[in-house]
């Protein structure tokens, strides 16, 4: 395989904004508040990972972007609540865990598939 | 019909060539975050068509703005792996200094048989699913 | 004896004090290689293979014991080019701040080495292994003649730190370099790795086990003499294992007949044990049996020592005949004052006296502990008490001193002798312990642990006195201070009760006072902080207490900068600094504010790199600040929030605040603090959210960078961590993102190019 071609799966892999943005043709960093605030807009980006069964290295990015727009920890865990009657559950509980390492709690997650 | 590939009937129903249907499933491959498994299935068949590399890269890229980015950053490894590229290896793999052509392996515990030195050991895996 | 002398006398380059600061001693026996003993059988098959590969880097010597790995090396160390540096592994050595100091006396003793190398800041984020191993490899590039450090009984080495910098050496010796490593079992280098670079020359058992040519020359030496097939019987019986041989020779020299069950030798020890015991001991006069087995309790012997041990009076006569006479007692220096049994026979030896007279045993370490505490030798003395299982003397020992040996930087050595207690199930037994435990775990950020402790100190009764005359109920303050669960004002006045309390000349009262102010400073009354400060210095550098000093003068270059004074800051933040570089201070975690203050200076000069290099520095230590000691933590957090702010970097200083947040959480009384922290948050929120770098780095991540950069895979990075491999994958994802690369080494070059890492 062509080296560039590996390096953008792996840049996607890692959720890196640059490759993802020219693939998406949208800016991905500070979206300017137009009428939501950059922290809300964040937080809104979260549920959608959230909803969606993302992989880990999306959870990490979205977060850390709700972190660094001013969200507290719980903030980003209020989002998780917020979704439960939309999204089921189950699904809140299989990403509990995620959220959780992406704040910081060095939760022992189970397996290593 | 194969497993989570492209349905034997399509070809000939749908007046589609072999290699834009397999390239299809791709896509939706992405779009419903699909195993590891139906990956390899799917590229394999479409490499069999008369896919290139680029051609299975460029399917990726032209879904993204449909399926957003969550779809393509968890599709990314399992596609990968179908056309024979470790991402997981990739990532935790520290070239070695001054060592001689190519990155040998590593990521092992260092548990090799012993053997004289100068053999390539195969280091161990580095984990256990 | 490589003792070191009083306190009082000045450092020299042989003493430890020198490396070390004045509580470490030196045990010079360690560096002196074995000497090759006429009459030693030469093993000329195995140093030809050693002669046959002279510039591989690094040469792996395992074998159980009796294999003659030591006598091997020392042959070889005659015959190499090189310059040899000799370290002996002992326990102790499970310190990485120990094994780096044996190391650099040992290559001193090569070359003069340029103790700056040596001793430069470790660089931010660095681990303490790769720290360890870019050291001594520095050092032994820059030596005039290529340099073999032998690293002998590695197998004694448990401590991953110290383990994992011994692999990093490997992999990055210098061209030149050599490192030997000797082991019971397994050596602590990448075997593998080295294998497939062709980097490593293996001599396990295969090759030293002896031949019948070599066997036959150790069987004349003992003055016997075998027809070839009963020599060939013989090596059979053994499988070549040497001290094997040599004991059978010494049983047939002793006329036993030979049977078929004799000589059934292999590595069990049981066998040896039962053989030596009928064979050996059985035909040695009794008084001299039971010297052999008493003083093998030591794990080194002197005459002065081993009279002690076992009331008599001419145990240093006895040593050298014994020592002529016998090839299992080994002299450790020129003027044959102390020695040590050969380790298998040791084990033998100590095997034999836990079956003949058990009851003894804690008797006979009391008195070697008495005798070493009487003679200058306290670790040594700690670890007979606890053997005795005299728990009053290894209170009074460690109490007296755990303060000079932290001070010292010797954290893992502390942190053992307190773990002991609590193995032990003994805290409770010793307010004491108790309470400087707590102190010490306290302030080397394992809030858990400091917890329970106190809660145990707390219920002392405090009417006792501490053995430095200090009453419990100061003590008892200073802890409670130090904790600060009750909010400021009540860690005011445990703090001036503290300091009332504790003996004049202890380094203690130094941070009683420093709290004092410090409470007066977070509560808005900095002029009232200042003297007290200014007090504490004093008093500090009086007493010996280097980090409080470092601390408290970082402290008033808070206070100067609040008044405005940014100048005196600055010099402020330089005399801080040089107190931690002097005092050899990387890792002392309250130390961190110094770094927020060089930081905040530096930034207002416009000196953005230094800024940011004392922003990495305490970013490697801030996994350190904990809610232990919560009002340090909180203000340190807070100052170097600011100093992020200065830089512009507004992620940077969202990621400390959470983390002040967090223990604001749990400690929410510390007077201005809360309000501070609150208020430097809504600032940020007028600033854009700028870029997500390198500087939001979580405490987590940061705890996993310089994992990063050694050779460990991710699952063996979870086990250093305690977490799973899917975290370690996570994570590391994570700072590769915000590194903005895409690999584990461009990640390393990154951190390096930022300053987190060297």
């Amino acid at each position: 395989m062509k080296a560039e071609h590996e390096d953008l799966l792996r840049k996607l892999a890692l959720n890196e904004e640059g490759v993802l943005a020219s693939l998406l043709g949208v800016d991905l960093a500070d979206a300017e508040p137009a009428v939501l605030d950059v922290k809300t807009a964040a937080l809104v980006r979260l549920a959608g990972v959230i909803a969606l069964e993302s992989a880990p290295a999306t959870y990490q990015w979205s977060v850390t972007r709700a972190l660094a727009a001013g969200a507290s920890d719980g903030e980003v865990v209020a989002v998780l609540e917020a979704l439960a009657p939309v999204v089921g559950s189950v699904r809140v509980s299989s990403a509990a865990p995620e959220v959780a390492l992406a704040i910081g709690c060095d939760l022992d997650l189970p397996g290593d598939r | 019909m194969s497993h989570g590939c492209v349905p034997d009937d399509t070809i000939d129903e749908h007046g589609l060539d072999e290699r834009a249907a397999a390239l299809a499933w791709l896509a939706v491959l992405v779009a419903l975050r699909a195993s590891p498994a139906s990956y390899r299935a799917c590229v394999q068949r479409a490499l069999a068509a008369g896919a290139s590399v680029d051609d299975v890269v460029d399917t990726l890229k032209a879904v993204a703005p449909s399926v957003g980015l969550a779809r393509v950053v968890a599709a990314a490894p399992g596609l990968a792996l179908a056309l024979g590229y470790d991402i997981d290896r990739a990532l935790e793999t520290l070239d070695m200094p001054a060592a001689g052509a190519g990155a040998g392996p590593t990521g092992g515990d260092g548990d090799g048989h012993r053997r004289g030195a100068g053999t390539a050991d195969t280091a161990d895996d580095v984990d256990s699913p | 004896m490589g003792v070191v002398e009083s306190p009082g006398a000045p450092a020299t380059r042989s003493d430890a004090a020198y490396w070390f600061g004045p509580s470490f001693l030196l045990e010079e026996s360690k560096l002196r290689p074995p000497s090759s003993r006429p009459g030693t059988v030469h093993r000329t098959a195995v140093l030809e293979r050693l002669r046959a590969a002279p510039d591989v880097p690094v040469i792996s010597v395992a074998a159980p014991p009796g294999y003659g790995k030591s006598a091997l090396l020392s042959q070889w160390i005659e015959e190499t080019p090189r310059r040899v540096a000799w370290v002996s592994i002992e326990p102790e050595d499970n310190d990485p701040a120990v094994l780096l100091a044996y190391i650099a006396a040992a290559l001193d003793r090569v070359q003069p080495i340029d103790v700056d190398v040596l001793r430069t800041r470790a660089p931010p984020g660095t681990s303490v292994a790769a720290t360890v191993a870019r050291r001594v490899a520095a050092t032994m590039s820059g030596m005039v003649d290529p340099v073999a450090l032998v690293l002998d009984h590695t197998e004694l080495l448990h401590n991953h730190q110290c383990r994992d910098a011994i692999a990093e050496l490997a992999v990055h010796l210098p061209s030149a370099g050599q490192l030997v490593v000797a082991s019971r079992g397994e050596p602590p280098v990448p075997l593998a790795r080295l294998r497939t670079l062709g980097a490593v020359l293996e001599i396990g058992v295969e090759e030293l086990a002896m031949g019948e040519t070599e066997a036959r020359q150790l069987l004349t030496g003992t003055g016997l003499d075998l027809a070839d097939t009963e020599l060939a019987e013989l090596v059979g019986d053994t499988e070549g294992w040497p001290v094997g041989l040599y004991l059978a020779s010494l049983a047939l020299k002793a006329g036993s007949p030979r049977s078929a069950d004799r000589f059934a030798f292999s590595g069990d020890d049981r066998l040896m044990a039962d053989y030596l015991r009928t064979e050996l001991l059985s035909r040695v006069p009794r008084g001299r049996v039971s010297f052999l087995t008493r003083t093998s309790v030591l794990e080194r012997l002197c005459g002065p020592l081993c009279d002690a041990v076992v009331n008599g009076t001419r145990s240093g006569r006895l040593l050298e005949a014994l020592e002529g006479s016998n090839l299992l007692l080994v002299p450790l220096d020129r003027r044959r004052e102390w020695y040590r049994y050969h380790k298998l026979f040791q084990q033998l030896l100590r095997a034999e006296l836990g079956q003949r007279e058990r009851e003894v045993v804690p008797e006979l370490h009391a008195r070697a502990a008495t005798w070493c505490e009487a003679n200058g030798l306290p670790e040594m003395a700690i670890t007979h008490a606890q053997a005795a299982g005299d728990a009053d003397q290894v209170a009074r020992l460690v109490t007296a001193y755990a303060q000079p040996a932290y001070a010292g930087g010797r954290h893992e050595t502390v942190d053992r002798w307190f773990q002991w207690f609590d193995d032990q199930g003994l805290i409770d037994r010793y307010p004491s312990v108790a309470v400087m435990g707590a102190v010490l775990r306290a302030v080397m950020g394992q809030p858990a642990a400091a917890e329970r402790w106190a809660t145990i100190a707390e219920r002392a009764s405090a009417e006792a006195t501490l053995p430095d005359a200090s009453t419990m109920a100061s003590w008892q303050a200073q802890l409670r201070a130090f904790l600060c669960r009750r909010g400021l004002a009540q860690m005011r006045r445990d703090a001036q009760v503290a300091a009332e309390g504790l003996a004049p000349g202890s380094p203690w009262r130094t941070s009683a006072l420093a709290m004092e102010a410090v409470s007066w400073l977070l509560d808005g009354e900095p002029e009232r902080a200042d003297p007290i400060l200014a007090r504490a210095v004093e008093v500090g550098r009086d007493t010996g207490a280097a980090p409080v000093v470092a601390v408290a003068l970082a402290e008033r270059g808070v206070v100067a900068i609040e008044r405005g004074d940014w100048d005196d800051a600055e010099s402020l933040a330089g005399e801080a600094g040089a107190v931690l570089r002097d005092g050899h201070l990387d890792d002392y975690g309250p130390g961190v504010i110094v770094h927020a203050l060089v930081a905040r200076t530096a930034a207002h000069v416009g000196d953005v790199s230094r800024a940011r290099e004392s922003l990495g520095q305490a970013a490697r230590l801030r996994p350190q600040l904990t809610y232990a000691v919560p009002f340090l933590a909180v203000q340190t957090l807070l100052e170097l929030g600011r100093a992020y702010l200065a830089l512009a970097d507004a992620p940077g200083a969202r990621v400390v605040l959470r983390e002040a947040g967090a223990i604001l959480r749990l400690r929410p009384d510390l007077g201005r603090l809360p309000d501070e922290v609150a208020e430097l948050r809504s600032t940020l929120d007028t600033l854009q959210v700028g870029a997500v770098g390198a500087s939001s780095l979580t405490a987590a991540e940061l705890r996993l960078v310089p994992l990063l950069s050694t050779h460990l895979s991710f699952r063996e990075i979870g086990e250093r961590l305690h977490v799973s491999r899917h975290t370690v994958k996570t994570q590391a994802i994570s700072i590769y993102r915000k590194l903005g690369v895409s690999s584990r080494s461009e990640a390393i070059d990154r951190v390096v190019k930022i300053g987190l890492l060297a």
